[in-house]
């Protein structure tokens, strides 16, 4: 049951509510990571393993403190802020210890994928979401794999936005932006939402 | 000493222009969730300007000066411990926000939050090294007028094309478009203010070299 439910929610974030076209998770991370394929797999792979780790201790987080008056006013955006600043410590503070040429190699990568959009808004997603700890994590996971699909299909029309004549004033961010928008309309459709009139 | 100062004052100046020109937003693409989900009504976007000054500001700041004074703390240490002070501003921020409107936080939702972590973002933005305190504090307040500049343009059209209103007062519009409030209409109004700010400084640059020139040109 709970691993079904952790698939379900998973596809579910990654087709249906995407993080990127269904709620802009990550789109600044998009742009460096658009590099090459091999950054795209390696800021892919980094953000789904923080994001879901981070969607399971927000659920943790969210257990312990749920009662608590300060929490649900104030103290939940602090309290998650902070789970994730220590998550990257203990991810840094190892590999600097024990593999220093490592930590040397990933470090830009590392604080890329915990301090961005994503990797929080999993926890806040993940407990709105999730009805056990799988299912959290399963959300904080398809945020990511939902994060390297929609990288992959951008990265495919930036190939093809090179040979276009765009205009120079929509040169790069513009013309991206502009294609992330229609994909975000084409994936709303698709679900089967309809356009407010 | 006078002329330091005024040397000192001019490069301040000058860097402010530079921070201020350089817009994080519609250049850099930095802190696009928030003003592509949430900024759908000057208000809302007043509300992630208050929360990018408290966080971004505190962090830049703090930065600098652990990069002037503990050169020897790590940088995960120093990313570390500014996350931290962002996150704990977060909470001054939020009662700051709180006044602007009954429902900010519904409308706002996880993205205010989101705003604190944007913020962090501008602090290991590529090519970036840590700096003295003062111009550090200058390219933050820089980076705040930047991004504030993005969301009110941006918040100010949806409200406009979406509700017909401007700050909650209406603007005699029979015509909406309540459309221009969803994720995929943020994504192209951020593009046309970034070719629109890509133009402006293109326009600028032109008018600025023709003058230098023509000063050439005289002496």
């Amino acid at each position: 049951m709970s691993v079904g439910q952790f698939i379900m929610l998973a596809f579910t974030a990654v087709m249906l509510e995407n993080a990127l076209f269904a709620r802009a998770l990550d789109v600044s991370v998009l742009l460096p990571a658009l590099h090459s394929r091999r950054t795209i797999l390696c800021y892919g792979g980094v953000i789904t393993v923080a994001s879901a780790v981070s969607g399971g201790v927000a659920w943790l987080l969210h257990g312990l403190f749920q009662g608590v008056a300060w929490y649900s006013v104030y103290g939940q955006s602090f309290l998650f802020l902070t789970a994730l600043t220590l998550l990257y410590a203990a991810a840094c503070t190892a590999l600097y210890f024990y593999q220093n040429e490592l930590y040397r190699s990933l470090r830009v990568l590392l604080t890329t994928s915990f301090f961005n959009c994503a990797a929080l808004g999993s926890m806040f997603l993940a407990i709105y979401k999730a009805k056990n700890f799988l299912g959290a994590v399963g959300v904080g996971a398809g945020i990511g794999l939902g994060f390297l699909l929609a990288c992959l299909l951008v990265r495919t029309a930036e190939v093809r936005l090179a040979i276009c004549n765009v205009p120079k004033a929509f040169q790069g961010l513009p013309i991206r932006l502009m294609y992330i928008g229609l994909l975000a309309l084409a994936t709303y459709g698709l679900v089967g939402h309809q356009l407010p009139v | 000493m006078a002329s330091e100062r005024t040397a000192g004052t001019s490069g301040l100046l000058k860097r402010f222009k530079q921070a201020l020109g350089e817009n994080p937003v519609l250049l850099g693409g930095l802190a696009l969730a928030p003003v592509v989900m949430v900024s759908t009504t000057v208000k809302n976007a007043v509300a992630l300007i208050i929360v990018m000054a408290c966080t971004l500001i505190p962090a830049m700041v703090l930065e600098a000066l652990l990069a002037k004074y503990a050169p020897k703390v790590p940088d995960f240490a120093r990313m570390s411990i500014c996350a931290l002070v962002a996150a704990a501003m977060l909470m001054p921020a939020k009662m700051a926000v709180a006044p602007l409107a009954q429902n900010i936080f519904d409308s706002l939702g996880m993205y205010l939050a989101l705003t604190g972590v944007s913020a962090l973002m501008f602090l290991h933005s590529p090519g970036r090294q840590p700096e003295e305190p003062l111009p550090a504090a200058v390219d933050a307040v820089g980076g705040v007028l930047g991004f504030a500049l993005a969301a009110l343009a941006v918040g100010a059209v949806r409200e406009v094309f979406s509700l017909g209103t401007l700050w909650g007062s209406p603007m005699g519009f029979t015509l909406k478009f309540p459309a221009a409030a969803m994720p995929f209409a943020g994504f192209f109004a951020v593009a046309f203010a970034a070719a629109a700010w890509n133009g402006l400084s293109a326009l600028t640059r032109k008018i600025a070299g023709r003058g230098a020139k023509r000063k050439g040109a005289v002496r």
